[in-house]
């Protein structure tokens, strides 16, 4: 009786020590998300401006605000809680992506840690074409051409912005948030 | 207030600029400072809300990303500004993201923002909300101090009370400058009226010194006392008009002032009181009055005072030498124009003389000229007054009414002036045995009343009435001529027969004309059945009316026969009146009312009518000889009705009888009462060839001397004289004097009341011409009379 309640004890200290590794990284995602889709909020895209100006904003009319996440999803599914939330009176969708021709009807496009520097660079005049608003995990990811990088140092938050690339996706960056960006990149061609 | 009021104008003046600079100043600071503060507050609410949006909007990013440095520096940008106390940021969970405390004793943002301290008095503070795609994210506190405000207000209060102080020092000064543009010309006008009225002098004028309202005033002023004097002149002349007249006047003029004091009097008013200074007050005066005169005049006075009711008034003034005069004193009170008394003005006139006129006036007007009595007028004023007085007291009154028997008789007689010194006389014995308190009057021709007063029982009335009677039943000489005069009295009392001196006059005159119906020479007291047998008379009288109308009266004819030959002489008619419920009524019973009332003249009409009539056609029958006589009797009335020969003409001619065939009846009284003019009226009727008849004779006062001249054709013996034959020897003598004194005078004698068969022996043996009476026939109504014709014709056939 007692060594089976010892053993189911160890059981369950094993598996809160190994929960507490995972909630970490849960929590980190968790408010990634919730970033993201704050994040949202301060971008304006080209395309809603012509809606709302040409149309009687009805929310139903608004075009969803595709949100792709490229390969393999690193939120594991804390982004589905964003899921259907609007943005601006844009419904956010979002979608999980693998393929290069899904990435022209994103609207904003998320890159992971692990994907490769120049992975924006090679897809630039697709991206800036789309007007697609780029987010990437990485903290190089502005200064290889993506629009903002959003990144965890020392469980600080540091957004870095490419104001460059924003401007050639034909993106507004509202200024409260360039205000709390630790780096700015300015004029960088590429 | 009142304090105010009781100061100068120059004192208000000052008070007023003074008052109205403070209050203008006080007014206009305290707006401005209240406004002060109010923009004050306004304007660092506004600041604080630009601010507090600003850094709303700024912080979105910041805020949602826990960017605490950025947010920092937000705040940080709000440390320019000194008056900002603290600004705290707060995230949506209203937990404290980033704060700022400008103090370092005061604690800063709380961790909840719950826990704010709000409201504080002297804080300014406000919420904004951090709001990102329309949804609120946070929110911005700010806190900031008023100081800087409390700090600016305090210092304009300070500037403004230094001003307002300066201000008033400023306008006293001038006020107190300025108020002698006013007060002074007022001060030259008080100063000149001060003159005028010192001096008297009202032609003093104010100097016009500005050409403002005050020398207007000045102005107006002066136009005022030219009035004034132009008034104070012609009141003097009036005044010295009025002295004038007054001196002049032949009446007496006095002036009382409104205190009572004598004023003025006048020459006249010295000569009326033969007194050379008049007294000083107006009431001292009326001691000069005759003592019954001076407390009614002074009760007239004291209205006159009090109430303002002139006075007029006849006193009597007690001259010095003792001797009465009469004078009429007026007096009315004055007011000036707005209604104050100002005294009292009155006249005195000496009227002894007209007085004197008056009282002459008086006598004649209340007293009989011929015996001194007094007349009718004054008894029958102080009857009144009697009457008034005696129902207070325990004792009454008695009123006696005393009318001379046969007064006219004398008149007649023995002349007009014979007749006064007989009422002179009687005048003077009734005077005589009255005692002083008690009223002789002579109220008409032969009557007199008495007015006994004080008055314990009926006893006492009883012992002057038989005094009365007394005195008077001895003869009076009048020329040497002795007369004989009687009276009847009637005698009425207070309170048993009536208190009322119109009821008491009635009385009286019943009671007399009953003594004089029980025989005269007595006297009567009242009773009720006086009263009552008048209004038994005022029935008959009604019911005579209706009677007249309805034709209720019949006719009854007693033969006459004559006794030469038994032949029928005539008849004489007889009214009956056939009363529908009473059935027959004989004449006495209504005769006198009638001929009392007049309604004889209607009754007799028909009577006359009736028996004309129906004689006319028993003469055509030839039931009634041609020369046989219908006899009516006609009563004094009828015969004093100036239509009695028309209505007896035209009764004539419509029942076609011949005049012979009529004989009218008068009483020997009708014809005594006037002897003149019955003898024209009979002449008259007479001269138609009526025949006329003394009814009763030898019952009167018929003088012999008369009797001749009366135009009678028949005398008739009264039955009195018939009734006492055979046994009373004087009354056959009398009878067959009269029948041979007729006989002499060319009359035909009639006996009437022939009841047996001696009466009608004797008569007929003394020569009577005809006889009537029940032995001869009862009275018959007209079927029996034709029956009576007729059966005499056959017994008596003419010859």
């Amino acid at each position: 009786m007692n060594a089976s309640l010892a053993s189911l004890i160890s059981v369950l200290l094993a598996f809160t020590a190994s929960s507490t590794e995972a909630e970490q990284y849960r929590n980190e995602y968790q408010v990634k998300a919730n970033y993201l889709y704050q994040m949202a909020k301060f971008i304006d895209w080209p395309e809603l401006n012509n809606n709302s100006n040409s149309s009687n904003s009805n929310s139903s009319n608004k075009p969803p605000l595709n949100f792709c996440v490229f390969g393999k999803d690193p939120f594991r599914g804390a982004l589905e809680k964003v899921h259907l939330q609007k943005v601006k009176n844009r419904v956010m969708h979002i979608s999980y992506i693998n393929q290069e021709f899904e990435i022209s009807r994103c609207n904003i496009l998320f890159v992971q840690k692990n994907a490769p520097s120049d992975f924006i660079k090679k897809r630039y005049p697709l991206i800036i074409k789309n007007n697609i608003l780029t987010i990437g995990e990485d903290k190089e990811f502005s200064k290889n051409g993506g629009i903002i990088s959003l990144s965890f140092n020392n469980q600080k938050l540091s957004i870095e912005i490419n104001l460059q690339a924003a401007k050639d996706a034909n993106i507004k960056v509202n200024s409260n948030l360039i205000e709390i960006a630790s780096h700015i990149y300015q004029d960088e061609p590429n | 207030m009142k304090l105010l009021k009781a100061q100068t104008i120059r004192i208000k003046l000052i008070v007023f600029a003074v008052a109205i600079s403070a209050f203008t100043l006080l007014l206009t600071s305290a707006s401005y400072l209240s406004l002060e503060l109010y923009f004050g507050r306004v304007d660092l609410t506004k600041k604080l809300s630009v601010m507090g949006q600003v850094i709303a909007e700024r912080s979105t990013a910041a805020l949602i990303f826990k960017d605490t440095t950025s947010l920092a520096n937000n705040l940080a940008a709000l440390e320019a500004d000194s008056s900002i106390e603290k600004a705290c940021i707060y995230d949506d969970d209203q937990i404290l993201i980033s704060g700022l405390s400008m103090t370092e004793d005061k604690p800063s943002c709380p961790q909840m923002m719950a826990t704010l301290v709000t409201n504080e008095s002297n804080y300014i503070e406000q919420y904004f909300p951090i709001k990102l795609d329309n949804k609120v994210i946070g929110t911005v506190y700010i806190a900031c101090h008023n100081k800087g405000i409390i700090h600016r207000f305090l210092q304009l209060s300070i500037y403004s009370s230094i001003i307002l102080i300066l201000s008033i020092g400023l306008a006293l000064l001038l006020a107190t400058r300025l108020q002698k543009v006013v007060t002074q010309p007022l001060r030259l006008l008080a100063t000149t009226i001060r003159n005028i009225i010192t001096q008297n002098d009202f032609t003093i004028r104010a100097s016009k010194q500005h050409n403002d309202e005050l020398g207007h005033l000045a102005e107006i002023f002066n136009e005022l006392l030219s009035k004034i004097e132009s008034d104070h002149n012609s009141l003097k002349s009036s005044e010295e008009k009025f002295r004038k007249l007054t001196a002049l006047s032949p009446v007496g003029i006095f002036q009382v002032s409104p205190e009572g004091d004598i004023t003025y009097v006048n020459q006249r008013w010295r000569e009326i009181n033969q007194t050379k200074d008049a007294e000083i007050r107006f009431t001292d005066w009326f001691a000069n009055l005759h003592p019954e005169d001076s407390l009614p005049l002074s009760k007239l006075w004291d209205r006159l005072v009090a109430e303002h009711e002139d006075i007029a008034s006849e006193i009597r003034l007690i001259n010095k030498n003792g001797s009465i005069s009469w004078v009429y004193i007026q007096a009315t009170s004055l007011h000036s124009k707005d209604g104050k008394l100002i005294g009292f003005l009155g006249s005195l006139s000496d009227i002894s003389e007209l007085k004197k006129a008056q009282i002459q006036m008086e006598n004649l007007a209340f007293y009989d000229p011929l015996t001194g009595l007094s007349n009718r007028r004054l008894f029958k004023n102080r009857l009144d007054k009697a009457v008034k007085s005696v129902q207070r007291s325990d004792t009454s009154i008695a009123l006696l009414f005393l009318d001379l028997d046969q007064f006219k008789r004398v008149n007649d007689s023995l002349g007009h002036d014979m007749g006064d010194s007989l009422l002179k006389e009687i005048a003077r014995r009734l005077d005589h045995n009255v005692r002083e308190n008690d009223t002789v009057s002579r109220i008409g021709g032969d009557e007199f009343t008495i007015l006994l007063t004080d008055i314990n029982n009926t006893n006492d009335v009883r012992i002057v009435a038989e005094k009365i009677l007394l005195s008077l039943s001895h003869p009076f000489i009048l020329n040497g001529q002795e007369i004989i005069s009687t009276a009847s009295i009637g005698i009425t009392l207070t309170p048993d027969d009536s208190i009322d001196s119109n009821t008491l006059m009635k009385n009286a005159d019943l009671a007399m004309y009953r003594a004089k119906e029980l025989g005269r020479n007595n006297f009567q007291f009242f009773s009720e059945d006086m009263n009552t047998s008048i209004l038994h008379n005022l029935e008959i009288e009604k019911e005579l009316n209706i009677a007249i109308k309805r034709n209720q009266f019949v006719l009854m004819y007693q033969p006459k026969i004559s006794l030469v030959d038994d032949s029928i002489a005539g008849v004489e008619t007889l009214v009956r009146w056939n009363h529908p419920e009473k059935g027959i009524i004989s004449p006495d019973s209504f005769i006198p009312i009638a001929e009392e009332t007049g309604q004889i003249i209607k009754i007799g009409a028909w009577v006359l009518e009736h028996s004309c009539h129906e004689m006319g056609a028993l003469i055509r029958e030839g039931l009634m000889p041609r020369s046989s006589k219908v006899a009516v009797n006609l009563s004094a009335k009828q015969f004093s009705d100036p239509d009695l020969l028309q209505t007896v003409l035209d009764i004539l001619v419509q029942s076609k009888i011949d005049p012979l065939n009529l004989e009218l009846e008068i009483t020997e009284s009708i014809i005594m009462d006037d002897v003149e003019a019955a003898i024209k009226i009979m002449a008259t009727v007479k001269s138609r060839g009526i025949h006329l008849a003394i009814d009763d004779f030898g019952t009167g006062y018929s003088s012999l001397a008369y009797l001749k001249r009366f135009p009678i054709d028949v005398l008739k013996v009264d039955r009195s004289f018939v009734m006492d034959i055979p046994s009373d020897k004087t009354d056959m003598a009398i009878t067959s004097a009269v029948i041979a004194m007729a006989h002499k005078l060319s009359m035909r004698v009639v006996a009437e009341g022939i009841e047996t068969q001696e009466q009608l022996d004797f008569l007929r043996n003394n020569g009577c011409d005809d006889g009537q009476g029940y032995l001869l026939s009862r009275p018959l109504t007209l079927p029996q009379l034709h029956h009576f014709l007729v059966n005499h014709s056959q017994t008596h056939p003419t010859k």
